[in-house]
């Protein structure tokens, strides 16, 4: 199946917070990761645009993104739920998820790396700290890491 | 009524009885006694009568008349015999018998002194066969009287063993009535003990699922009754204490549980708006530089220090929060190699000063090794930070053994004295509350939430801390902790 280069997303960005998203869409668009970037507001969509349901269900299927950042705080579905959904299908099981989330609670970190998270990443509140975790992130898990053809066909 | 009262009754049975004994006995004995004379005495009777007899026969044959006053002493005794017979007239069976004695005495008298008359020698002639005839008389009668005391002392013999074998009978059956008595009143009262002792102990030792003590089935009116009533209140009373401790629990839960989501969401959702204050000034900045004068950038530094400070609040708030949910985790620690890492962990990035270190042999302490490095790190920490201006600072750590005033266990405390800026001990008392500090923040940073870590963790270990110091004269901050686990135990026991 031939999928348009444009109509590829990189990286899923699940964040509810407005201005958090604008930090690490800005963050990432100065390395030029932003431009195949999806960004969705709660849980619900995000399993849906992984699952080609509900709003995403018209679109031709896309392959999966190179990684998804994922907030643990979200409505509808939180985080945890959502990387429990990605971890229990087979054809998102080996998907790259890093939770990226203000908290920095021992127990999230052991929640989701109990689940199979990828990393786990807490979110500075300095401005410069921030900017560089989103864009080294970005730069890693995007141009560094390989993940499986059967994830992602190249 | 009362086991008490019963018993006391039964018990006053045997008494009376025993009155009722002794009386009985004291009476038949007395008829006894008075039997046994009446025997005695018809006996002597008997005797005299014989005398009077013999004597008569003297005289009649002998015509003697220095013997006829033995006659009249023996006849004498047997009238005095007689009087005292009288009190027997009444009786049924001997009565007539003795009014008998009463005539034939009278009439032995009569021919007794009709043949004394007789003897006298002028009448010897013509009298002769009338003295025969006197004397057959007086024998006659003695015969009659000698037969009537010998039926009565009989008689007084038979009755003396009848009675005796009556009165002994009679006792018998009181005691055996007694006894039999005192048995059938005991016997219920027995019955009573010994159900009443056995669901006692079988109901005091059963319990229900939760571990609590079941209300016993035991009625009545006696003092296991009131045993009963009063276990059963007490059950009542502790299943009630029970479920409001539970409540309390719950309740207590509760709010831990709110507790817990409360610092979760100060966790994620304070540091939000931050992030969004610092970004957009960080943007700010970025990206309208060129706009902007040496002020307006200066402005916007202040902005992103504050929120970079309410962060490194936040942070401690939670550092806090965790510090007094820790599930503690007892190892005997190393307290030498862990006050040295601590101590090469703060001053790995400190070279340009000059601080004199010294750290005397420390006993190792029981406690968590995460909260005791934790407080270490704060105190060692607050040390250096407060020794900043002094060249060259001296920190050092000791320890020494001492006792809990009171809970009387042993304890270690660890002390670490500087010669920094010390604080007013005036204000010693709020050194460990939490955001109370006693220097500007223009002097030494801080939030105020380091020693509240330290305070909560030792308290936790039941240990306490103490702070002594003046102003510019260095301090001294010490927590104690108890020297083995049991103690420590014991401590909580003691205060639960």
């Amino acid at each position: 199946m031939m999928v348009a280069p444009e109509s590829m997303v990189d990286i899923l960005l699940v964040e509810d917070n407005p201005d958090d998203a604008e930090l690490a869409l800005r963050a990432l668009r100065k390395h030029n990761l932003a431009n195949r970037l999806e960004w969705v507001k709660d849980g619900a969509a995000a399993l849906d645009f992984l699952f080609h349901r509900g709003v995403y269900a018209d679109h031709p299927p896309k392959p999966l993104p190179r990684v998804v950042m994922l907030d643990l705080r979200l409505p509808k579905v939180d985080g945890l739920e959502v990387l429990r959904a990605i971890r229990a299908q087979p054809e998102t099981r080996e998907l790259p998820v890093v939770v990226l989330t203000s908290s920095r609670e021992e127990r999230d970190v052991v929640a989701t790396y109990e689940l199979g998270v990828n990393s786990f990443v807490a979110k500075p509140v300095a401005f410069d700290e921030f900017a560089r975790t989103v864009a080294d992130l970005g730069l890693y898990w995007v141009l560094v890491n390989r993940v499986p053809p059967e994830i992602r066909p190249s | 009524m009362s086991i008490q009262t019963k018993l006391k009754l039964i018990g006053l049975l045997p008494l009376l009885v025993a009155i009722l004994f002794g009386v009985t006995i004291y009476r038949g004995q007395d008829r006894l006694n008075a039997l046994s004379q009446l025997a005695l005495q018809t006996e002597a009777m008997r005797e005299a009568v014989r005398d009077v007899r013999d004597i008569s026969q003297r005289i009649f044959a002998t015509r003697e008349n220095a013997i006829r006053y033995d006659g009249y002493d023996a006849l004498e005794v047997v009238n005095l015999g007689v009087i005292r017979l009288a009190g027997w007239r009444d009786e049924p069976r001997v009565g007539a018998t003795v009014r008998e004695l009463e005539r034939r005495l009278l009439l032995a008298r009569i021919h007794y002194e009709m043949l004394d008359g007789l003897t006298v020698p002028a009448l010897q002639w013509s009298a002769v066969p009338h003295i025969n005839t006197v004397a057959q008389n007086l024998s006659s009668e003695l015969d009659a009287l000698d037969s009537r005391l010998r039926a009565l002392h009989q008689t007084a013999r038979l009755a003396l063993v009848e009675h005796s074998d009556q009165l002994w009978r009679r006792e018998f059956w009181l005691v055996a009535l007694t006894a039999v008595l005192v048995l059938w009143l005991t016997h219920p009262l027995l019955d009573r003990l010994g159900t009443a002792l056995h669901s006692l102990s079988q109901g005091t030792r059963r319990l229900d699922p939760d571990g609590l003590p079941q209300p016993l089935d035991l009625s009545g009116e006696d003092e296991f009754g009131q045993l009963a009533r009063d276990f059963n209140a007490m059950v009542a009373r502790l299943v009630a204490s029970e479920a409001a401790r539970e409540a309390h629990s719950r309740e207590l839960q509760t709010a831990i549980a709110d507790l817990e989501n409360f610092s979760y969401s100060v966790s994620h959702d304070l540091r939000a708006p931050l992030r969004a204050i610092d970004g957009f000034i960080g943007i700010l900045r970025e990206d309208y530089a060129p706009q902007l004068d040496a002020e307006a950038l200066r402005l916007f530094g202040v902005v992103s220090a504050n929120a970079q400070k309410m962060e490194q609040l936040i942070d401690d708030i939670l550092a806090l929060s965790r510090a007094g949910r820790l599930a503690l985790d007892w190892t005997l620690i190393d307290m030498n190699a862990l006050v040295d890492a601590v101590w090469a962990d703060l001053t790995s990035g400190v070279t340009q000063r000059t601080v004199e270190f010294q750290r005397d042999a420390l006993p190792p302490g029981w406690g968590d090794p995460r909260a005791l490095r934790q407080i270490w790190h704060n105190l060692l920490g607050n040390a250096l930070k407060f020794t900043r201006d002094r060249d060259p600072a001296c920190i050092r750590v000791t320890a020494q053994f001492e006792s809990d005033a009171h809970t009387v266990a042993e304890m270690i405390r660890y002390s670490v004295h500087d010669n920094g800026a010390g604080f007013d001990p005036a204000y010693a008392s709020k050194l460990f509350q939490l955001f109370q500090r006693l220097h500007g923040m223009d002097e030494f940073a801080g939030t105020g939430v380091g020693l509240a870590i330290v305070k909560r963790f030792v308290q936790k270990h039941s240990g306490s801390v103490a702070a002594s110091g003046a102003v510019n004269g260095g301090a001294h901050f010490s927590f104690t902790l108890p020297r083995t686990h049991t103690e420590i135990e014991d401590a909580y026991d003691g205060r639960a």
